[in-house]
């Protein structure tokens, strides 16, 4: 078995390091070891249903969404309502990273203004569909429902706030 | 089983099977992402819950206490925020990271604020943003993150 290449693979790393800790606390302490492998075992237990059904959400939204269609529209939209469906659209892109920032990428090159891309950019981000029932099973319908209207009423502002500060710093390099 | 689980496990079944019945090759695609997203992110889970079993057995609640606990309200949403932007964690697993940290005496406007920078700033993903969107805009747009996370915190600061 090649072990550089078995390292590489991500999951491997957190397996091991996990059986590592465990296995050196109970070298150290017996006791510990004992409480530690409880408590991650009890919330394993208490959330693989929650897990299962939030990857099966993460699968058909990334199937049926696919926002491109949409986003194309959003060229055409300016003002506060393009503001507003930027937002609309970040919270509908469920994909990861690597493929929402080259399609803003792209979208910023036919033309989209800085505070749409970075409202999409936060309410993509910040605001995550398919993991609502881990984000309320952890931590309660209070603080998901109050963490997401809040994050939502700030999109656009956070939007146009780094438009200006973009345009700023521009202006600043002239200067300079 | 948690009735709300048994609702979501549900819900996941009757979306499965509208859409297998509307196209099955979709549907397949689907089952396909689900199993992978599972399986990169099933071992990270995993490491993250025995951490935190790591820190019920060595960390005191009197130290989380001190560091996000609400007798200094803003100095824990700060610290926070600061945790939230170095914390190499995906965001699904940030929920039992936050939750974690508030039933051991972090305020809830501190877990606000550390699960936004987790999940909107990332010291790891800089390097992409700049080269996607500029240095510029990857300036701008992480310190005003920065600054909402610290707003929305000091708004949910008093939830508890």
């Amino acid at each position: 078995m090649n072990l550089t290449k078995l390292l590489k693979d991500e999951r491997i790393v957190y397996l091991l390091l996990a059986s590592l800790i465990i296995l050196i606390i109970h070298f150290v302490n017996p006791a510990k070891a004992i409480i530690v492998t409880r408590v991650a075992l009890t919330t394993l237990k208490n959330v693989i249903g929650i897990i299962i059904s939030v990857m099966i959400f993460i699968g058909l939204a990334n199937v049926w969404i696919k926002p491109q269609g949409i986003v194309n529209v959003l060229g055409k939209e300016s003002g506060f309502k393009g503001l507003l469906f930027s937002s609309v659209i970040g919270i509908l892109l469920t994909g990861p990273l690597y493929i929402v920032f080259p399609l803003l990428k792209s979208f910023r090159e036919k033309g989209a203004r800085g505070a749409s891309i970075a409202t999409m950019i936060t309410a993509w981000g910040g605001i995550r569909l398919p993991l609502i029932p881990l984000e309320v099973h952890f931590l309660g319908w209070k603080f998901f429902f109050l963490r997401n209207v809040l994050l939502f009423l700030f999109t656009i502002p956070v939007g146009l706030l780094v438009e200006k500060t973009e345009n700023a710093l521009e202006k600043l390099k002239e200067v300079i | 089983m948690d009735l709300t689980i048994v609702i979501y496990l549900l819900l996941a079944i009757i979306l499965l099977a509208i859409s297998s019945f509307k196209d099955w090759q979709k549907t397949r695609l689907a089952l396909k992402v689900s199993v992978k997203t599972f399986s990169s992110l099933f071992p990270l889970l995993l490491f993250v819950f025995v951490l935190m079993g790591l820190s019920q057995a060595y960390v005191s609640r009197e130290t989380i206490v001190a560091i996000l606990g609400s007798s200094n309200a803003l100095k824990g949403i700060l610290l926070g925020a600061a945790i939230g932007c170095v914390a190499l964690i995906a965001p699904p697993a940030i929920f039992p990271v936050g939750s974690y940290l508030h039933q051991n005496g972090a305020h809830y406007g501190a877990v606000a604020a550390l699960i936004i920078t987790a999940i909107l700033i990332g010291v790891t993903t800089l390097p992409v943003e700049i080269r996607t969107f500029g240095w510029r805009f990857t300036l701008a747009r992480n310190v005003i993150t920065f600054l909402l996370a610290i707003v929305i915190g000091l708004s949910m600061w008093r939830l508890g």
